[in-house]
């Protein structure tokens, strides 16, 4: 996906409603800075034998200059290139995974493998990390691949959807515009825009490195200081602030030829912070995650659809709600106005203290499945420390979401669902 | 909720055995399994990672158990048991009280079985276990309620259609087990669903969803002898009212290969290959597992050297393994530039029926040339060690696992899975890529952009 998607990414770290609070983690992350400026969050966890770790670097699309957009995705890309057969081998032999995601304030490279290979493993990513090659035969055939991936993501309803609505919120701003870039936009690509993005993006100060695994912490610091003690030691990125152009209610048909219409409405939300980050969950639950949300009614007692969902994403300087059906074409007219009429009434009523309630309780449980695995959970404390709320703050949400009232809630509801400001898309067929 | 899922990891499916033997755990868990006087057997799983408790129960039915006059009734019903209301309570207020609860609830149907699975903080135990003894023995059946789902199924079978992975993946099911139960598709056929009677719908479940042909696995935050005495209260109770499984015969290969061309509104182009595989109770599915990681995933998969490369014919590679009771599927999708659609299918093709003499690990060269190889076999071990450790994270498909091996399991297991997984020679890859994937057979399905696009 393009942007942030909030269940995946930022799972809260929210505990259950035992008699005292607990923390979500068995055991609380910690961070250390590196002599250069970087910061490492270790996490010990000890319910398998693998370690995870993300190397997040600040920037992402937004320091991509206008018109090329692709470049975050192509540098990225190029920074987990296996330079030879011989690394190739090692990484085979050792089971060591590495992809990596650019988003819109950040990328991250992550690495997986078996605990007994950490110290090969980081050795060999930061080595490839700190060497890169930039060819033209490389940036090419990646470029090549980036068409293919475009291309596959506009074979999904929904990505045409999200594409749309961003480049209507986000319009003339480095948030709107494909990972993938376009045609023309990899076109202006230049290696000399690849070697200033790499240089502007990969240096320590700029970098936070998350780590959850079984092995011990002063081992596994040893090996982060051995390793990324040596990334240059300059100031970070300053990210310039991103400002928006006015919105206003916005209605747009794509067509496609397809058994289904996709109806997909989606909010602006505000720049991320603590609370905004807490509210922007529970709204997206509340409207569109699990039995009983607000849109459920929408598939069993409107029988509209199969599949009703809300996402929340969110970037440093502001963010998007969505929410969406699927239904068929001859019922399109009565879902958009479902839709509508079902938000509208969310949006001039708000909820009650008894569904506040469910909703915190809702969003708890939903917490503490996605922090369930190393990954999901390296990647929260990286992302976390990122965009300003702390690597702790996985732990903290918990009071957070506790602390939420009646009123702030409805707060952000009517900031957030106002209809006059939402945008309205279908894709589907148009006949 | 999506109740399909396109890659199925046979190791994963037998996972659980392996910890009853691993001793590397660095968790401290338990783990223990009985049967209740009823039929009904329960595997329990005790750790305490995250407070999560995750419950699963499967039930010995599927597509398998219907005809071509009731295709689709088990998918009905296994909505109508998710959503629509017991003797106790209506649907809307299972749902409330579900998500008040924090829990995350849903449901699958498969070829061979249907399994019903919760999640939900391990506060909330007891309500867990009674919500779904509640849920699935107490389901009260109406012809409004049914009525009312039949609607959200027919919207279920038009996503499909539009999907097309999930759409390709469906058709080459349908064509690869030809005059076998499993070829029926699994959402079911569109006018028997719009038909479907209340009746119908109960005779499924007073026939299948019996303690006896159901299996329970809870992995989670819980204590081991509470977790028993609760379990033996709540649900040895419930009557036993027997049940005989139905046989089915095994999957017989295709003798010819069939091959199917689709246009879609996409702008890419999909290839999905497909064979029958070993099944769930067949020695080989080992080595399948292992070949498959080669072959098709991992670093650099083996069809990387005729698909990509030089000359460039695909641009994704997965390849997967899915083994059930009476046979199963090796299965490859590839998204490619429409153009070069032709040249790929023949590439795959020619690399599969070479597979049965390739040299799969370093010990299969002589000389220097030992030096230089790359070991794929060892590699490949590797990675299903990796994601046999990485399986463990995650409690939910840890229950799904343990569940549904209980009921596709015939006990002839030779040994834990990674012992088996590592005892994989060359020699057995060959053989295993001689006996599925070197001969005719393949389900060739390949979707195109619509010629006026």
């Amino acid at each position: 996906m393009v942007a942030i998607i909030l269940s995946a990414f930022v799972s809260l770290g929210i505990s259950m409603p035992r008699e005292n609070t607990e923390p979500l983690l068995q055991n609380q992350p910690e961070k250390e800075v590196l002599a250069n400026g970087l910061s490492v969050v270790y996490h010990k966890d000890n319910s398998s034998s693998i370690s995870v770790v993300h190397i997040l670097m600040q920037g992402g699309k937004r320091l991509e200059p206008e018109g090329k957009q692709g470049l975050a995705f192509l540098t990225t890309r190029l920074l987990v290139e296996l330079p030879s057969q011989q690394v190739l081998q090692q990484l085979m032999n050792q089971a060591t995974h590495i992809s990596f995601f650019c988003r819109q304030d950040f990328s991250i490279i992550r690495m997986s493998c078996l605990s007994e290979n950490l110290e090969e493993a980081v050795k060999l990513s930061t080595q490839i990390l700190q060497n890169p090659l930039f060819s033209g035969i490389r940036t090419g055939r990646i470029k090549e691949q980036m068409n293919h991936y475009e291309k596959l993501e506009e074979d999904q309803p929904l990505n045409v959807a999200h594409a749309a609505a961003m480049a209507t919120f986000f319009r003339k701003t480095p948030y709107a515009g494909g990972t993938y870039g376009t045609t023309a936009s990899r076109k202006k690509i230049k290696k000399k825009d690849i070697e200033k993005y790499y240089e502007e993006s990969v240096k320590a100060k700029n970098m936070i490195v998350s780590i959850s695994t079984d092995l011990g912490k002063e081992e596994t610091l040893e090996i982060m200081h051995q390793y990324f003690g040596n990334f240059p030691d300059e100031a970070p990125i300053e990210p310039t602030p991103i400002s928006f152009l006015p919105r206003e209610e916005r209605i747009g048909d794509i067509e496609k030829d397809t058994q289904q219409t996709l109806v997909y409405t989606a909010y602006s939300l505000p720049k991320v912070s603590e609370k905004n980050f807490i509210l922007s969950t529970m709204l997206q639950n509340l409207l569109g995650k699990g039995m009983d949300s607000r849109l459920w009614s929408l598939r069993t007692a409107k029988r509209l659809a199969y599949i009703v969902d809300a996402r929340a994403f969110l970037m440093r300087d502001g963010g998007m709600l969505e929410t969406f059906l699927e239904t068929d074409q001859t019922k399109k007219e009565r879902a958009i106005a479902e839709l509508k009429k079902t938000i509208r009434d969310l949006y001039e009523k708000g909820i009650s203290s008894e569904e506040l309630a469910i909703t915190k309780a809702y969003s708890k449980g939903a917490a503490i499945r996605e922090n369930e695995t190393k990954e999901t959970k390296a990647l929260n404390l990286a992302t976390m420390e990122a965009l300003g709320l702390g690597y702790d703050f996985l732990n903290r949400t918990l009071e957070e979401i506790d602390a939420i009232t009646l009123e702030e809630f409805n707060g952000f509801i009517r900031g957030v669902l106002n209809p006059e400001k939402a945008v309205h898309i279908t894709v589907g067929p148009t006949q | 909720m999506p109740k399909w899922k396109f890659v199925i990891f046979i190791f994963t499916i037998t996972l659980f055995l392996s910890f009853l033997n691993h001793s590397g755990q660095p968790e401290e868990t338990r783990f223990y399994h009985f049967e209740l006087d009823n039929g009904m057997k329960v595997y329990l799983y005790e750790r305490h990672s995250i407070p999560l408790l995750n419950i699963v129960f499967a039930f010995d039915v599927g597509t398998k158990d219907e005809t071509d006059e009731t295709n689709g009734l088990v998918h009905i019903l296994e909505h109508y048991i998710l959503f629509r209301g017991t003797e106790l309570r209506t649907g809307e207020q299972i749902g409330k009280d579900i998500r008040s609860h924090g829990a995350y609830f849903n449901a699958h149907t498969g070829r061979d079985l249907a399994s019903f699975e919760l999640s939900l903080p391990s506060a909330f135990t007891d309500f867990a276990l009674n919500i779904q003894k509640e849920i699935l023995f107490q389901l009260k059946l109406t012809q409004v309620e049914l009525d009312k789902e039949k609607q959200i199924i027919l919207e279920e079978l038009s996503q499909i259609y539009d999907d097309p992975i999930k759409y390709g993946t469906s058709l080459v099911y349908q064509n690869l087990f030809q005059n076998h139960p499993y070829q029926k598709p699994i959402y079911g056929k569109k006018d028997i669903i719009e038909n479907a009677s209340v009746e119908q719908i109960q005779r499924f479940y007073q026939n299948y969803f019996v303690p006896a042909n159901c299996a329970l696995a809870v992995v989670g935050d819980f204590d081991m002898q509470e977790m028993q005495q609760k379990i033996k209260t709540m649900f040895g109770r419930l009557e036993n009212r027997g049940f005989s499984p139905t046989k089915f015969e095994k999957i017989h290969p295709l003798n010819k290969n069939i091959e199917i061309e689709e246009e879609m509104d996409v702008k890419t182009g999909y290839l999905v290959i497909g064979t029958v595989g070993p099944d769930y109770n067949d020695e080989e599915k080992y080595m399948v597992d292992v070949l498959v990681e080669v072959l098709g995933r991992g670093v650099t998969p083996l069809l990387n050297q005729p698909l990509r490369g030089k000359r460039d014919l695909v641009q994704t590679i997965s390849m997967g393994f899915g083994a059930y009771k009476y046979g199963g599927i090796i299965y490859l999708c590839l998204t490619l530039d429409p153009k070069k659609m032709t040249a790929a299918k023949r590439e795959v093709l020619k690399f599969f029926k070479n597979t049965r003499s390739l040299n799969y690990s370093k010990s299969d060269y002589q000389g220097e040339a030992q030096f230089f190889a790359l070991d794929y076999l060892e590699s490949a071990k590797n990675q299903i060690k990796f994601r046999f450790h990485q399986a463990q994270e995650k409690g939910l498909n840890l229950a799904l696992s343990m569940a549904t091996h209980a009921l596709r399991s015939d006990g002839t297991e030779s040994g834990p899975f990674i012992t088996n997984i590592q005892n994989t020679t060359s020699s057995d890859m060959r053989k295993a890529a001689a006996d599925f994937l070197s001969k005719k057979g393949y389900v060739i399905l390949s979707i195109v952009p619509k010629k006026n696009e």
